[in-house]
């Protein structure tokens, strides 16, 4: 396995290089590839080079790096929109949520596969009924011998067509009030009565999907944690996904060239700069959380809320530049078809503001 | 990056408390509060602490209304080479176009002028080094009201006036704790909301049972978090061993940032009071004169936005990238 620097300067350097020994000579800038592009060569090459689960014990092929240094790796990869989806719910989401709450068995049979990068995890949070309001989900898990057998219906599921594997939020008790009786299912996505159909985009691009479970039998060991104990994982495994940098850099590829080609007037990257200044500063802060064990809902919620804003403000900007760098038009119409969606995925702005309306003021 | 918010935090706010009813009768005219302020060595950073003390200290007070001289004094206490000398003290410092224009008829508009005894002239520009220094500083014009804690004042040929470098160090810490005013004014004005809000009934209920204003609470929180974040990276930016330029960088984006957080949620906090929070007599509005006052001093936020603008420009997206915003990674001890 790869040795990591331990410096974080040297570190960065190392994934840039890494990063560009892997892009192909002919790679065109994209925006939200974390979100969008697949390209599993790509992953393996960044797993071979160490880059994948390095907050990870070393015993599941982890580097126990801190999150702080995970930071570091992650804002080089989509600074550079490298196609790194394959691998990124994986790495950012299923992998410290097995970490947390799974059984040893679960850890040694799923995690080393990740950190290879021979995995494809897609998220089945989201349901017809249940879009925003997650603890309305309606997907049962019925006890059968030896497991589960899951009935539902999952939407808006990124590359589930690429997937090997599913996370899937059930409900398994539902006689029990909205956020009790829930558990989280690891499922194989080759395994009888899974059935996936693709849903496309605004852009006209296929990564969101539907997802039916009918009849699909996961065995207990494919269990995330504890039985009904769904909701209060989940809300933890949300703060990993909402905190990261993603949040604010899907479309940072499409400022640096506007800067590069100095398309944008300096007044408005004035406003821009002091932003992104603060957003990386903020994520630290949620980094560090992490290595200290928290779960910072709170902080990630407003991570999250203003890194949308944000991105809002990069595609503005970048519609007033396009008359004057013709040839990004067409990155740019592709960004303003995805900025609606800024505030949606990842948990609805609506939510979001009321995780943080909750919290106490400033005394 | 270690946390700027110090062991003193609860210590500045006990006695920001003591002196303000809790930021219920905030005060910016610190005429008879400054001797009680010398007394406990509070207007020298080096007999304060750390920088970093002195950035939470002027942000604790202003969170209660306490809108002193501790903003500039300190820092321009150490420009003039007197950093631990008590006697220099209070000094202010007002902002003009050009500093080479300066002279004994020069109109300027002072802060804490009844206050102070010593005034330093600078550039409004943010990279301009060259200052002027007025000792016998006596304010000449009339005040300007009770509204804003600045006056109209008139240099003569009574003064003495020397030239003085602010570098560009100084320059960074002084933007570093008008964001710091900002961000705490700003902070005691939502606290006041936030007590409004649930005290005061409409409809038939507190007003923060309302979805909509529990909204605008929120976005008031998220902003504040926001402009924490870059005032907390400018200040260990300031012990990181950055160079000048860099440290003034993150000063500027500090100052940005507070500006636009501190205008966007002094709005907020009117809303959500209503009337009452236009009155004179109700302490919201000291909170709001405070930003209004400050939130384009010692430079406009459209100046520093173009600084750091053409800063971008001028380096390219790399230096964006690895300069311009990139985060303090390192354990840092802000003197």
């Amino acid at each position: 396995m790869a040795q990591l620097p331990a410096d974080p300067d040297d570190l960065r350097r190392y994934a840039r290089d890494v990063i560009a020994a892997g892009l192909p000579a002919d790679h065109v800038v994209r925006i939200d590839s974390w979100s969008r592009h697949v390209d599993l060569p790509f992953s393996r090459h960044l797993a071979d080079a160490g880059l994948i689960g390095i907050t990870w014990p070393r015993r599941y092929g982890g580097a126990e790096r801190s999150h702080l240094d995970r930071l570091v790796v992650t804002e080089e990869l989509l600074r550079s929109g490298a196609p790194v989806a394959g691998h990124w719910m994986g790495d950012r989401q299923i992998g410290p949520a097995v970490l947390r709450y799974g059984s040893d068995e679960l850890k040694e049979e799923i995690l080393p596969p990740i950190v290879r990068s021979e995995t494809v995890f897609c998220l089945g949070m989201s349901e017809p009924e249940a879009g925003s309001d997650l603890a309305a989900v309606r997907t049962r898990a019925k006890r059968v011998d030896g497991g589960w057998r899951l009935d539902g219906h999952k939407i808006w599921t990124s590359h589930a067509h690429h997937a090997t594997h599913a996370y899937v939020l059930a409900r398994t008790d539902p006689d029990a009030p909205k956020h009790f009786g829930l558990t989280e299912f690891l499922v194989d996505m080759d395994a009888d009565g899974v059935e996936v159909s693709p849903i496309i985009d605004l852009t006209g691009g296929h990564h969101f999907n539907e997802v039916r479970f009918d009849g699909v039998v996961v065995p207990d060991r494919r269990v995330l944690g504890t039985v009904d104990n769904g909701w209060t994982q989940v809300v933890d495994q949300l703060s990993f996904e909402r905190g990261g940098p993603e949040r604010y850099l899907s479309t940072l590829p499409l400022l640096d060239l506007l800067v590069d080609r100095r398309a944008i007037e300096p007044d408005v990257l004035g406003e821009l700069v002091p932003d992104l200044a603060a957003l990386r500063s903020s994520a630290c802060e949620v980094a560090r959380a992490l290595d200290r064990g928290v779960a910072p809902v709170t902080a990630s919620a407003s991570l999250k809320l203003l890194g949308n804003r944000f991105e809002r403000r990069v595609v503005e900007s970048a519609r007033s530049a396009v008359h004057d760098v013709g040839d990004l038009g067409e990155l740019v119409a592709t960004a303003a078809l995805i900025a609606p969606a800024f505030s949606i995925r990842g948990g609805a702005a609506d939510v979001l503001m009321s995780i943080v309306a909750k919290q106490e003021g400033p005394r | 990056m270690t946390d700027p918010s110090t062991e003193f935090e609860a210590e500045f706010t006990q006695l920001a408390d003591s002196l303000t009813d809790r930021g219920r009768a905030p005060r910016t005219d610190l005429v008879d509060l400054w001797p009680q302020f010398v007394e406990m060595d509070l207007p020298l950073v080096a007999h304060v602490g750390s920088f970093a003390d002195l950035v939470t200290l002027v942000r604790v007070f202003a969170s209660r209304g306490l809108i002193s001289p501790l903003v500039v004094s300190p820092i321009l206490a150490s420009a003039l080479g007197a950093g631990d000398d008590p006697q220099v003290v209070p000094l202010t410092a007002a902002f003009v176009g050009d500093v080479r224009d300066v002279d004994a008829k020069t109109r300027v508009r002072v802060p804490w002028a009844a206050t102070a005894s010593r005034l330093v002239v600078a550039g409004r520009d943010p990279v301009e080094t060259r200052a002027r220094y007025v000792e016998g500083f006596r304010p000449s014009g009339p005040s300007g009201g009770s509204a804003l804690p600045f006056a109209e004042c008139c240099l003569t040929d009574g003064h003495e006036i020397t030239d003085l470098v602010l570098d560009a160090s100084h320059r960074a810490q002084l933007e570093i704790t008008v964001a710091a005013l900002l961000l705490g004014a700003v902070t005691g004005a939502v606290r006041l909301t936030e007590e409004h809000t649930r005290t005061r009934e409409q409809f038939g209920a507190p007003l923060a049972r309302l979805p909509g204003v529990r909204r605008q609470l929120g976005e008031a929180r998220v902003d504040l978090a926001h402009g924490r974040a870059a005032l907390d990276r400018a200040v260990a930016t300031v012990g990181s061993g950055a160079d000048d330029e860099r440290v003034l960088d993150a000063a500027l984006v500090a100052a940005v940032v507070a500006s636009e957080v501190a205008t966007r949620t002094a709005m907020v906090a009117h809303q959500l009071h209503g009337a009452v929070g236009t009155t004179q007599e109700y302490a919201l509005g000291a909170y709001t004169r405070a930003v209004w006052a400050f939130r384009d001093w010692p430079t406009s936020a459209a100046a520093r936005r173009r600084h750091l603008g053409e800063r971008a420009l001028h380096g390219g997206a790399n230096a964006v990238w690895d300069t311009l915003t990139a985060p303090v990674t390192r354990a840092t001890s802000a003197r």
